[in-house]
C-alpha cells in the first residue's frame, strides 16, 4: 500500500496514515472519510487554504526571501499581537508562530518519561519564542525564522530522565566556552600548519608543558599524492606491491552505477536528531581572557614550531584556569546534556518531522533539535535493505592504499623518500585531570 | 598484550564500514561530520590515547581481548560521530 497523508485535526499537522486494515481514525465530516492525500507538499497546501479561508491571508509566512534585517524602527504601523487588528506583515507572521508554538507546547506536556522542571506559562512561552524570532529577523537569517515557525516549544528548557539533566542555560554556556576554545585553538593550529606547508621543517616532535598541560607538534613524512598517480600509472605491478585492498564498501556512486535509482536509495534513509544551538545573546565565559598568543617568534622553524606548542599548552590551560572545567569534562557535559534533550524530543515528536526548542534563561537563546534524514550507505544498513539483490554484487566496490610497512620494503629509499616527499603535522594536547591540576 | 597499529587500523576499518566516516590511514580516521580522530600508541603499547580535534579526550586500555578493545574504542568516539 503506497504512503498517504492526513490532517491531524487536534494539531493541524500532516502525518503519514497508517491505517491499512481499519478505516483511518482520523475520521470526516458527514460519515466521509477525511481527505487523504498522497504527498506530504499536498496535504500541508489543503491545510494553509483552510487555514487561509478561516484567518484571511497570512501567506507571509512562507515568504522567506527577504534579505534586509528588520529593525524595530522599521515598523510603522501599531501592532496588536493578542487582537483581531494586525497591521503588519511581520506580526501577522508571529502570530501564527505563536498560536502554533502554544500549540505544540501543550503537545510536549505529554511526555511521561521526562520530567520538566519551572514549566512556563503559555504567555511566557510565546514571550520567549518572540525573543528568539526578534533574533533571527534581526539578522535577515530566514532560515532560522522557518525553522523556528515550524518549532515545538518544550514546557521548558530544563528537562530531566534517568539519563541526566538538561539544562538549555547550562548548555549554552558549555557550548559557548567549546566554541571560543576550538576557534582560538585553530588560529594558533593554522600558524603551525602554514610552517609546516610552506617550510618544509625536519621530520620530528616539538613540544612544550605549561601547568601541566602537554602539547606536541609531531611532523612526519606524507604521501605525495602527484607521485602517488604517477606510480600507479608507470608501474602498476609495483604499486599492487605496495599497497593493500581495503575494505569492500558501497558508495551512493557505486550504488547508482549499478541500476540503483535515486528513488530507492531514500530508502537507506533514517532520521537522527541534530542538536543546534540559538545564541542570541552571548554569555560572558570569559572570552575576553582566552585568547590566543599567534606570535610564533622569528626564530628557526624548530624553534617556531616548539613556541606554537607552548601557545596551545598555554591556551588550554588559561581555559582550565577560566572556566574550571577540562576540555574533556566540558566534553563529556555537554554530550550527555544534548543526549538527554534529544531523547526528549524522541519521546514527544515520534514522527521525527518538527524542530523543537528548548529555551534558555536568557530570551533568545535556547537549543533547538531537529531532524536529520540521512541515507547509509554501509554495507549492514544497504544489504538489510536490499536483501539478495543481484545489483549489490556489482555496486560492492574496493579501493587500495599504500601500506607504509611494504612501500619501505620493496622500495628504494630514493623512490621511498620521492613518493613520501610531503610532510603532514599532528597536533596533540593532553591536560591533566581536573584532580591534578 | 601490546597493540601495534594494524591492530587499531583493522578496527578504524571496521568502524568505517559499519558506522561511516573515512579510516585515512595513518591511525587518523575522520568521522562522517568532519571531526577527527587520531590514535596514539603509548610507549608501552599497552593504551590507545585517542585525540578528538587535537585534543586527548580519552585512554584505551588493551588486555588482550580484541573485541571489548574494539568495543572501548568506538565507544569513545561513538558520541562524536554523531553530532
Amino acid at each position: 500500500m503506497s504512503t498517504r497523508y492526513h490532517i491531524n485535526p487536534e494539531t493541524g499537522r500532516a502525518n503519514i496514515c497508517r491505517a491499512q486494515v481499519r478505516s483511518c481514525p482520523v475520521g470526516g465530516t458527514d460519515g466521509n472519510e477525511a481527505p487523504h492525500f498522497d504527498t506530504k507538499e499536498e496535504a500541508r497546501a489543503y491545510v494553509e487554504k483552510q487555514q487561509r479561508e478561516i484567518h484571511g491571508d497570512y501567506s507571509t509566512v512562507k515568504k522567506t526571501t527577504r534579505s534586509k534585517p528588520v529593525r524595530a524602527s522599521d515598523k510603522k504601523n501599531t501592532v496588536y499581537l493578542d487582537g483581531d487588528t494586525m497591521h503588519d506583515d511581520e506580526a501577522r507572521q508571529r502570530l501564527v508562530f505563536r498560536q502554533y508554538a502554544l500549540k505544540r507546547l501543550e503537545e510536549g506536556v505529554s511526555s511521561g518519561a521526562h520530567v520538566y522542571e519551572d514549566e512556563m506559562s503559555p504567555e511566557m512561552a510565546a514571550k520567549k519564542m518572540e525573543k528568539s524570532l526578534d533574533f533571527a529577523s534581526s539578522r535577515g537569517n530566514t532560515i532560522l525564522m522557518r525553522r523556528l515557525s515550524n518549532a515545538v516549544m518544550m514546557p521548558s528548557g530544563v528537562v530531566k530522565s534517568d539519563k541526566g539533566r538538561y539544562d538549555a542555560n547550562e548548555a549554552v554556556q558549555l557550548d559557548v566556552e567549546a566554541k571560543h576554545l576550538a576557534d582560538q585553538r585553530k588560529r594558533v593550529e593554522k600558524g603551525i600548519k602554514d610552517i609546516v606547508a610552506k617550510e618544509n621543517p625536519p621530520v620530528g616532535t616539538y613540544a612544550a608543558e605549561v601547568n601541566g598541560t602537554k602539547a606536541s607538534v609531531s611532523v612526519r613524512q606524507d604521501i605525495n599524492k602527484k607521485a602517488l598517480a604517477e606510480l600507479e600509472k608507470r608501474n602498476p605491478a609495483l604499486y599492487q606491491k605496495i599497497s593493500k585492498e581495503g575494505n569492500p564498501k558501497y558508495t551512493k556512486d557505486s550504488l547508482l552505477a549499478a541500476g540503483f535509482t535515486e528513488d530507492e536509495l531514500e530508502q537507506l534513509k533514517t532520521p537522527s536528531a541534530k542538536y543546534d544551538l540559538l545564541v542570541a545573546e552571548v554569555p560572558d565565559t570569559g572570552q575576553q581572557q582566552i585568547v590566543a598568543d599567534t606570535n610564533l617568534g622569528d626564530g628557526s622553524v624548530e624553534q617556531r614550531l616548539e613556541r606554537g606548542a607552548k601557545n596551545l599548552a598555554s591556551l588550554v590551560d588559561t581555559s582550565y584556569q577560566v572556566t574550571g572545567r577540562t576540555t574533556k569534562e566540558r566534553s563529556a557535559e555537554l554530550t550527555k546534556q544534548k543526549n538527554v534533550a534529544k531523547a526528549a524530543v524522541a519521546a514527544v515528536d515520534t514522527e521525527h518531522e518538527n524542530e523543537s526548542f528548548f529555551p534558555a534563561r536568557k530570551h533568545g537563546n535556547g537549543g533547538l533539535v531537529s531532524w536529520s534524514h540521512t541515507a547509509s550507505y554501509t554495507r549492514g544498513p544497504v544489504e538489510d535493505t536490499f536483501k539478495d539483490d543481484a545489483r549489490l554484487k556489482k555496486a560492492l566496490i574496493t579501493e587500495r592504499s599504500v601500506d607504509r610497512t611494504k612501500a619501505e620494503k620493496e622500495l628504494s629509499a630514493a623512490q621511498f623518500n620521492a613518493l613520501y616527499s610531503n610532510k603532514a603535522v599532528t597536533i596533540r594536547v593532553t591536560e591533566p585531570s581536573a584532580d591534578k591540576k | 598484550m601490546t597493540i601495534n597499529s594494524e591492530k587499531i587500523d583493522n578496527i578504524l576499518d571496521n568502524i568505517e564500514s559499519e558506522i561511516g566516516g573515512e579510516n585515512r590511514g595513518d591511525l587518523i580516521f575522520r568521522g562522517e561530520n568532519g571531526s577527527e580522530f587520531d590514535f596514539e600508541i603509548t610507549d608501552d603499547f599497552e593504551t590507545v590515547n585517542i585525540y578528538h580535534d587535537s585534543i586527548l579526550l580519552n585512554e584505551v586500555v588493551y588486555d588482550g581481548d580484541d573485541l571489548r578493545f574494539a568495543e572501548d574504542i568506538i565507544d569513545a568516539i561513538y558520541d562524536f560521530l554523531e553530532d
